[in-house]
């Protein structure tokens, strides 16, 4: 390997490391991209394949299904690593107690463009009120930044993104600069009406999927096959968007197939670059640069940094605060109802699905006034209409033509909605680094300690409350009713694990998401979070990369890193 | 849907994305790790005799029989004519034997159920007594504990057939009349201003 040194070199090409490589690159830095999976493009997506045109209808073979997991099995999108294989990609859970559960590490991907290429693609700004949500109800820390100051931020992420959706002057999901709105289906307008009787403003799911043309992009066409990967790149994803910009700069090399093991330091301590895997040859290699940005994913950029030992980081990277791995949340699922609107029963079967989308009634409760038995709060989502499957058929009675066409019948009466809740982000709820397992690269994997706390349960209470309520008012009858949580990693926002504040003994990263001990090292993705929010994460992770890619690059330029 | 359709060839034109030929022989490529399971696609898609990968044939008649009872012809095709029966064969030729067992147990318990009652195999019942042995292993009655085997069998088959038939060229067009995986201009939303709230 030729001994270049890069400016910078971002390991991941999701959300974070796409935008680092495009705001980087056009500050004019020289910029070096390190992912773990292959190549792909978006002319290589199956998008508009019907679940007849695979051997087990897209659900995947059982037998790879049992190897590598759900989701690497479907058959809608046979790339390497779009899903990561579980048998791969091994992980461990300390044995849990009570009512805690294992982690469930699910979702993860090794691809040109990571987890962008399967995206629920939910966009929202947090509140001004989710940057110090300590100080309003004193659990935890404020963030070392406000609203105020990511604010121009969400700006040009919705700008360059492109971003529908209705402004609704609700202070939890500030309004933004967005694209004309897709329009409701049905049950939505339906659900709309009963939630505006309970006093709560349903709005349409803010979406990275464009409704006119954007910056050279096409519009949606509204197949509807958003989850298996966008043939044209309507929604965001990094190898639609920022890549190809990054790339244009004439700045960037892109290092596919390459599985980092660890941040490589010079005599002094400071960061030198890293050193990989070759995924295909199992070679390990060095690539040289000034500045390591890290962009793996939370728990990924965690475990570089926890694997990254040497005699100026005993205990891993930028862990001198013994915080390093500790905070970890992901939202949680908390209980879910499904009913049928009279109104639809035996309506025409409808295109419902086509938008891939939803509605949304945002976080009502510790707004001003203070919930006696939880802090913070959810939002929820609402799904439902006709899809290409009909769920329901396994919820409801019967065989024989009867069933058949009650299968029918319901197919556009069906609504399902969920509560999507914050967790509190606690020191016991932590991962470290498993000495006794590696991955098929021969790296040390993580083992996770996932912690609940109480106030995720008294959460779940009232959400499940209002849910069924909500459906009562909309005059549905209930087909299933689920009042649990949803297993720990499940909703694949897992946050807190570099947290950034302004104090280097009780944080990772400062504000600009540069490690507290060492200049030139960044964390940029989700682990960053000092608290949670109860908002889909992507979009204030693309804003803080930008701002944070801004402030890096200044200070390349003033010679300060 | 009332939104204005507009042809694939010229969205996709209009898009400058590959040509819908290439998607589809994207898609009918084999998949990696699944070539017994493409090999049985095959055969169907070539439209020949079917034989069992992991059934006998009496069980798969046995297996086609259940299932066009629990989701019959209509005036659209039911699951035996959606080869509902090909599909659970296919994926129980991949499945633990755990779960081939728990299924073959099933089909010998219906034998059983139908040989007590009726002193003949199911195959061989009538239309009437088909039905009302199905419907005793659908609805059980709590003071018949010896069907608890039967009844759970059932729930397992019926939502295998509801996958095999939903997931069909049948199922999906002809039964539901889906309406997705469109290329549409717009998006139009609901229709009914009765649905609407005020103001929308």
């Amino acid at each position: 390997m030729a001994q270049r040194e890069y400016d910078v070199l971002v390991v991941g090409s999701g959300a974070a490391g796409g935008m680092a490589a495009k705001v980087l690159t056009e500050h004019g830095l020289e910029v070096v991209v390190l992912e773990a999976g292959p190549s792909i493009k978006n002319t290589d997506f199956l998008t508009h394949a019907m679940p007849y045109d695979f051997p087990f209808r897209g659900r995947g073979n059982p037998q790879v299904i049992r190897k590598d997991g759900l989701l690497a099995a479907r058959e809608q999108t046979p790339f390497s690593g779009y899903y990561a294989k579980e048998s791969e990609h091994p992980y461990t859970n300390a044995p849990t107690t009570g009512a805690q559960k294992p982690y469930k590490w699910t979702g993860r991907s090794r691809i040109l463009g990571g987890r962008t290429l399967h995206w629920g693609r939910q966009s929202f700004r947090l509140a001004e009120f989710d940057f110090k949500a300590a100080s309003i109800d004193g659990f935890g820390v404020d963030w070392p930044f406000t609203y105020a100051d990511l604010a121009p931020y969400y700006d040009k992420v919705e700008d360059y993104v492109g971003i529908q959706g209705f402004q609704e002057g609700l202070p939890q999901i500030p309004d933004g600069r967005f694209l004309p709105p897709f329009a409701y289906n049905c049950f939505e307008h339906l659900i709309r009406k009963a939630a505006a009787r309970k006093g709560w403003r349903m709005t349409a799911l803010r979406t990275a999927q464009l409704s006119r043309y954007h910056r050279g992009r096409p519009p949606c066409h509204y197949c509807g096959s958003c989850g298996f990967g966008c043939d044209i790149g309507a929604f965001f994803s990094s190898i639609a968007v920022t890549l190809p910009d990054a790339a244009k700069t004439g700045k960037l090399t892109l290092l596919t197939d390459a599985v980092v093991r660890e941040v490589a330091v010079d005599k002094e301590g400071r960061v030198r670059g890293v050193s990989y895997v070759d995924r295909k040859s199992k070679v390990e290699r060095k690539v040289r640069a000034k500045v390591v940005v890290l962009a793996a994913g939370t728990l990924e950029s965690t475990r570089i940094l926890l694997n990254s030992v040497s005699r100026f980081h005993p205990q891993g990277m930028a862990n001198a605060s013994g915080v390093l791995g500790h905070y970890l949340t992901d939202h949680f699922t908390a209980g879910q109802v499904i009913g049928v609107l009279p109104e639809l029963v035996g309506s025409k079967i409808r295109n419902d699905d086509g938008k891939a989308n939803g509605s949304y009634i945002p976080r009502y409760s510790n707004l001003g006034t203070r919930h006696p038995n939880f802090l913070r709060g959810y939002a929820i989502m609402v799904k439902g209409g006709s899809n290409v499957f009909p769920g329901h058929a396994d919820l409801i009675g019967g065989f024989g033509a009867g069933y058949k066409k009650r299968i029918k019948d319901l197919h556009p009466a069906v609504v399902r909605i969920y509560a999507r809740g914050e967790p509190l982000q606690i020191f016991d709820s932590y991962v470290e680094i498993d000495k006794e397992v590696v991955d098929a690269w021969g790296i040390p994997v993580l083992k996770f300690h996932y912690k609940r706390t109480d106030n995720d349960y008294h959460m779940l209470d009232d959400a499940f409350q209002n849910l069924e309520e909500l459906m009562h008012e909309a005059g549905a009858e209930i087909l299933s009713e689920d009042k649990s949580l949803s297993a720990p990693g499940r909703i694949i926002h897992e946050m807190g694990t570099t947290r950034m504040g302004d104090d280097p003994r009780t944080s990772v990263l400062n504000q600009f998401c540069q490690a507290h001990e060492i200049s030139n090292l960044f964390v940029m993705d989700g682990g960053c979070w000092p608290s949670s929010a109860c908002q889909n994460p992507t979009e204030t992770i693309l804003a803080i990369a930008w701002r944070s890619s801004d402030y890096l690059a200044e200070q390349f330029r003033t010679g300060d890193l | 849907m009332t939104a204005k359709r507009i042809r694939r060839r010229d969205a996709l034109k209009t898009m400058a994305v590959g040509s819908s030929g290439l998607v589809r022989l994207a898609v009918s490529a084999p998949v990696a790790g699944s070539a017994p399971g493409a090999a049985a696609a095959a055969a169907q898609g070539a439209g020949g005799a079917w034989t069992p990968g992991f059934l006998t044939p009496d069980q798969g008649e046995l297996v086609a029989t259940l299932a066009d009872l629990i989701i019959p012809e209509t005036d659209t095709p039911g699951a035996r004519a959606a080869r509902v029966h090909e599909h659970i064969d296919l994926v129980l030729s991949h499945e633990t034997d755990e779960v081939r067992k728990a299924f073959l147990e099933g089909l010998e318990e219906v034998d059983r159920l139908s040989l007590v009652r009726y002193e003949k195999e199911f195959v061989r019942l009538s239309p009437e007594d088909r039905e009302a042995l199905l419907s005793r292993l659908a609805d059980p009655e709590p003071d018949q504990p010896e069907e608890g085997a039967g009844h759970r069998f059932f729930r397992d088959l019926r939502r295998r057939t509801v996958f095999a038939y939903y997931t069909s060229r049948e199922g999906i067009h002809q039964e539901l009349g889906y309406q997705g995986k469109q290329v549409l201009a717009q998006w139009e939303g609901c229709p009914h201003p009765g649905h609407h709230g005020d103001g929308d």
